[in-house]
């Protein structure tokens, strides 16, 4: 099986691409409210693009439109193309199974699983057909060492996931999403639920990690995105107002309401 | 603050109420039980048709038919609870099921004693037996197993779903080997509370299990149990028979009890791993 071989090594052997997800004229509805208004976007291979805007205006919904989690809430309809390595993951053909292990997700809040340290960084695998124990032992290995959690965690990997602390679980969860081996990285704001020295190590972690994954983080802090971003994209009341590298976005904003939202007019 | 001393007081001596003739059941329950009770009577029959021997019949009896009675319930109560839990929102049946439930718990028990007798003794042709008493006592403990599966499971936060499904899970893996896991302590509780009550009836059981002063050799023989001991022991005329009657309702507190005792320390136990 092809999938459970590539989950084996945790090091993509792919070469470089322009654009690894490639957004054409996303809608997104839920029931008839109109979330998500014709965005097209390309997201740069291996580099942190962070999106950033007011509350509400469609940050999450788009980072779950590119995973296709967002048909999970009821109601919800797209349009429009998703493409992963220049395939439309919304096509019929594709297997949503399969789109969600190849573009992992870190949620807002840690959300471990009601199981052990180890039983929840191996879930991903199992489901995904490792049976093998050895096999599933090295990938829990890695995928925590990848995280920065493998040394606080290595003797106690029987205990709950729930006894470890909030930024402790929020690594676990990335170990957790890293042990399928996906190419991409979605993370919903996750330091939004953490103290500051947790909050440091996950930046730092985005750092090293987007040497082999291609991360797309939403957030409400501005300095968090100037320091950890290399991409920006402004989206404001489901519309992409305003995008592109962080250096240019952040010293010479172009749209009017970008540069008012980076003043701070309206958060 | 004289209205705030008035509340409280209301409230503690209407807690004290309670909390008083609870104790004075359990107190005179005991008192009387451990005086008439003797090692023998664990684990000797019956004689003089209830004037000498021991409880064992209704021992074993109540321990068959509730046994029973929660395997069937649970095979079919936790399934259920689990559809409507899940699929409330889409499903008619899922919905219809979740109200036959609720009405169903609140049907007396001596309705479900009636249709045992009409529908499984009579029509069935199962005699007056373990199993018809059985699956009677199995439809009074179904409510209750399948609204407490429905609210465990319901209770499962959603981010916790999300989390697998976002690895790749399906439907049915996030079902299996997610959302069992979380509410598995509170399933778990409340199969053995449902044993609990089912353990404690004497109306269902009346016209469906029999009852025998032998300890029951097949499932379509008649079997005794716990509280139709006590009632028929204590309607007796005899002295010795009234002994054993609270020598039975002793056995049957303390069942009862431990089992609400046991399935404490099974949700903390297997509530190990549950997030919160």
């Amino acid at each position: 099986m092809s999938l459970s071989k590539g989950l084996i090594t945790l090091r993509p052997s792919r070469p470089p691409v322009r654009g690894k997800i490639v957004v054409e004229s996303l809608n997104v509805y839920f029931g008839r409210q109109h979330v998500l208004k014709n965005i097209s976007i390309t997201i740069p291979d291996r580099q942190v693009t962070a999106i950033i805007g007011p509350s509400g205006c469609g940050k999450t919904t788009f980072l779950r439109s590119l995973n296709r989690m967002v048909e999970l809430v009821e109601g919800a309809r797209v349009t429009g193309k998703v493409l992963l390595n220049g395939f439309n993951i919304y096509s019929p053909a594709v297997n949503s199974s399969d789109v969600r292990r190849r573009v992992g997700m870190v949620f807002q809040k840690p959300n471990p699983l009601p199981m052990s340290i180890y039983d929840n960084v191996a879930f991903g695998p199992r489901i995904h057909g490792i049976k093998d124990r050895k096999v599933l032992e090295k990938l829990v290995e890695n995928s925590l060492k990848a995280a920065g959690l493998w040394d606080e965690v290595k003797d106690r990997l029987k205990d709950p996931a729930t006894s470890l602390s909030g930024g402790q679980q929020q690594r676990l969860c990335i170990a957790r999403a890293l042990a399928v081996n996906p190419e991409v990285l979605l993370m919903d704001e996750p330091t939004a639920s953490l103290d500051p020295i947790s909050s440091a190590k996950v930046e730092s972690l985005i750092h090293e990690l987007k040497k082999k994954y291609t991360i797309i983080t939403v957030t409400h802090n501005l300095q968090q995105a100037m320091r950890i971003a290399d991409y920006v994209a402004f989206l404001f009341m489901g519309e992409l107002v305003e995008h592109g590298s962080a250096d240019e976005f952040f010293s010479s904003p172009r749209n009017p309401r970008t540069i008012e939202y980076l003043k701070g007019v309206f958060s | 603050m004289l209205e705030e001393k008035l509340l409280r007081l209301i409230m503690v001596l209407a807690t004290a109420v309670v909390l008083g003739s609870l104790l004075v059941i359990l107190v005179d329950v005991v008192r009387r039980g451990v005086t008439a009770l003797s090692p023998s009577m664990l684990i000797e029959l019956p004689r003089d048709g209830g004037r000498g021997g021991g409880l064992l019949n209704a021992i074993v009896g109540s321990l068959y038919i509730s046994t029973l009675a929660t395997l069937f319930s649970a095979s079919v109560g936790v399934p259920a609870g689990l559809y409507i839990a899940e699929f409330e929102g889409k499903s008619r049946i899922a919905r219809t099921a979740s109200f036959v439930a609720e009405v169903l718990s609140g049907v007396p028990s001596i309705i479900f004693g009636v249709y045992g007798f009409v529908f499984f003794v009579i029509m069935l042709n199962m005699g007056v037996s373990l199993l018809a008493g059985a699956l009677t006592l199995a439809y009074l403990e179904l409510p209750i197993i399948i609204k407490a599966t429905e609210e465990t499971v319901k209770l499962v936060p959603s981010h916790v779903k999300e989390a697998a499904l976002s690895l790749g899970a399906t439907r049915w893996e996030v079902l299996s080997k997610v959302t069992l896991r979380q509410a598995s302590p509170g399933i778990a509780t409340a199969v053995l509370l449902a044993f609990a009550r089912g353990a404690g009836e004497a109306a269902p059981l009346m016209f469906t299990s029999g009852y025998s002063n032998f300890v029951p050799s097949s499932l379509l023989s008649p079997a005794a149990n716990l509280p139709l001991a006590v009632y028929y022991l204590i309607m007796m005329p005899f002295p010795e028979a009234h002994k054993r009657a609270f020598a039975a309702a002793f056995i049957l507190t303390m069942l009862v009890l431990s089992v609400n005792w046991s399935s404490r320390i099974v949700f903390k136990r297997w509530g190990r791993y549950v997030v919160k």
